[in-house]
């Protein structure tokens, strides 16, 4: 769906000295502006929390057919009110574009939530799978591509090739010199470093604000 | 079953047969579920950093899932409230007349519309300014009572019903509206109108049956909202009898009424 002309978004995007999928130029203007900048990179923080906000919630609620168009307009607007309450506590300011992602993915369940019947039980809740499609896929291979570069460099080629990539083993065996095994062992070990990065956890497991600062989406207030 | 923990530590890094299989081991030892539910979690953050696969093939209506919601999305953007309408509606300033893109060769981009009135850019500065000292500053109290929380409570959910969570959303309705001006933090309120709304929620406390969804996010509401405007001992009061009920927002009311207690704020504001 990335072909689609956001027509007058792109109008809000282009005023941003940077593109709305730079995520390493948002999370730095935040960075400044937290640290004592000046204006023009509080204002370019907030439009590109504005530009990101419409976008993830209008492209997924384009696969919620029986979301009104007023419904979406609603959690569109209190979503990015939300991000403009809670800027002041980000804990990482490096972590803005993970914060406002977060943000956006619990108003986007919160807003399942409410649509589930009644009778649904906080259990079934529970065990529901994750949802990849809560995940925003740029901000995600920007985040990982990170953290991969970050790797000593025997587990940084596989993971490359794997996570990144999508190779499959036997591919990044040929291609590494590495036996089969030895692959899947550097992977494993990839992973659970990964697992450690506190940008990728901020995506993960929403670790991105103080407990409590945005209620899990279970019902009543959210 | 002890070997699960290694596999589950390594389960973002299986293939979908070993996940099915981790997933039924665990299936049978329960103990195992919260591990497997957060390496799920993680599994998912990195099969979202796979290149996406190739689009399915289309129906026999001829459209593929994509085409469908690619007219979907045209249908909102085209029925959308225009962005930058709404920008200034829910911040109360202009767009932000920001710096030119740097193109290639390092100058500035030329983009048509930049106004650059000077009155525009002396307000734009004084917003941004505002916003960092407030960061800065932010009186506690307000981040405590977080009345902007209100706007997202759903006078539906766990069971309110009509005609009192109709009366619930128009009094939620009511504190939004008292909002004033947008991004300098913490958001200002009209204190008069909280007030009304605060006695509205008080109503709706009294007439709902005691316990009930209701009277829980009514109470919940009200002590907030008397919280933001220093009506510490009505806070207080309300907030208790929710602690005293026992219910879901008990826990809440309680975190809150903790903070009144300590004194709260009396300066750490100021």
């Amino acid at each position: 769906m990335s072909d689609i002309s956001f027509e007058r978004l792109d109008a809000v995007a282009a005023r941003l000295p940077f593109s709305v999928d730079d995520y390493g130029a948002a999370a730095a203007a935040f960075v400044r502006w937290r640290a004592g900048g000046g204006a023009a990179d509080w204002e370019a923080a907030v439009t590109w929390a504005y530009c990101y906000s419409l976008r993830y919630l209008y492209v997924r609620f384009a696969r919620e057919p029986a979301a009104a168009s007023a419904d979406v307009e609603a959690v569109v607007d209190r979503t990015f009110m939300r991000v403009l309450d809670k800027l002041d506590e980000v804990r990482d300011p490096s972590k803005f574009p993970q914060f406002v992602s977060v943000v956006c993915k619990r108003a986007l369940l919160t807003y399942r939530e409410r649509c589930r019947p009644t009778a649904a039980l906080d259990e079934e809740r529970m065990a529901a799978p994750p949802r990849p499609e809560y995940l925003d896929g740029d901000l995600v291979r920007w985040a990982v591509g990170r953290a991969v570069d970050a790797l000593p460099p025997a587990l940084r080629v596989v993971a490359r090739m794997r996570l990144l990539d999508g190779a499959p083993y036997a591919d990044v065996a040929r291609a590494t010199g590495h036996a089969l095994p030895t692959v899947r062992t550097y992977l494993s070990k990839a992973v659970r470093r990964l697992r450690d990065d506190p940008h990728l956890r901020a995506l993960a497991f929403d670790d991105v604000l103080p407990v409590g600062a945005i209620p899990e989406p279970e019902g009543g207030a959210v | 079953m002890d070997d699960l923990g290694p596999l589950i530590d390594d389960y973002p890094a299986l293939s979908p047969e070993e996940r099915a299989d981790v997933e039924a081991r665990v299936a049978a030892a329960p103990e195992w579920a919260a591990a497997l539910a957060a390496a799920q979690e993680f599994a998912a953050l990195l099969d979202a950093a796979a290149p996406r696969p190739a689009p399915p093939p289309a129906g026999g209506d001829g459209q593929r899932p994509d085409d469908a919601a690619a007219a979907r999305l045209r249908a909102l953007l085209a029925e959308a409230e225009d962005p930058v309408q709404k920008f200034e509606r829910l911040t109360g300033q202009p767009l932000p007349d920001l710096p030119p893109r740097p193109t290639p060769n390092g100058k500035g981009g030329g983009r048509a519309g930049r106004g650059g009135a000077a009155a525009v850019v002396v307000l734009l500065a004084l917003w941004g300014g505002v916003a960092a000292q407030s960061a800065a500053t932010a009186p506690e109290r307000a981040r405590v009572a977080d009345v902007g929380a209100l706007a997202d409570v759903d006078p539906t959910a766990r069971g309110g019903v009509e005609p009192l969570a109709a009366r619930l959303d128009h009094a939620l309705s009511r504190v939004a509206d008292a909002r004033r001006g947008a991004p300098s933090r913490p958001a200002r309120y009209d204190a008069d109108a909280l007030a009304t709304a605060a006695a509205d929620l008080g109503g709706l406390v009294a007439e709902a049956p005691a316990g009930s969804a209701v009277a829980q996010e009514a109470g919940l509401a009200r002590g907030r909202v008397l919280l933001h405007l220093g009506r510490d001992a009505d806070a207080a009061r309300t907030l208790g009898a929710l602690v005293r009920d026992g219910g879901y927002r008990a826990p809440e009311a309680r975190r809150l009424l903790d903070w009144v207690r300590a004194g709260g704020a009396n300066e750490r504001d100021g």
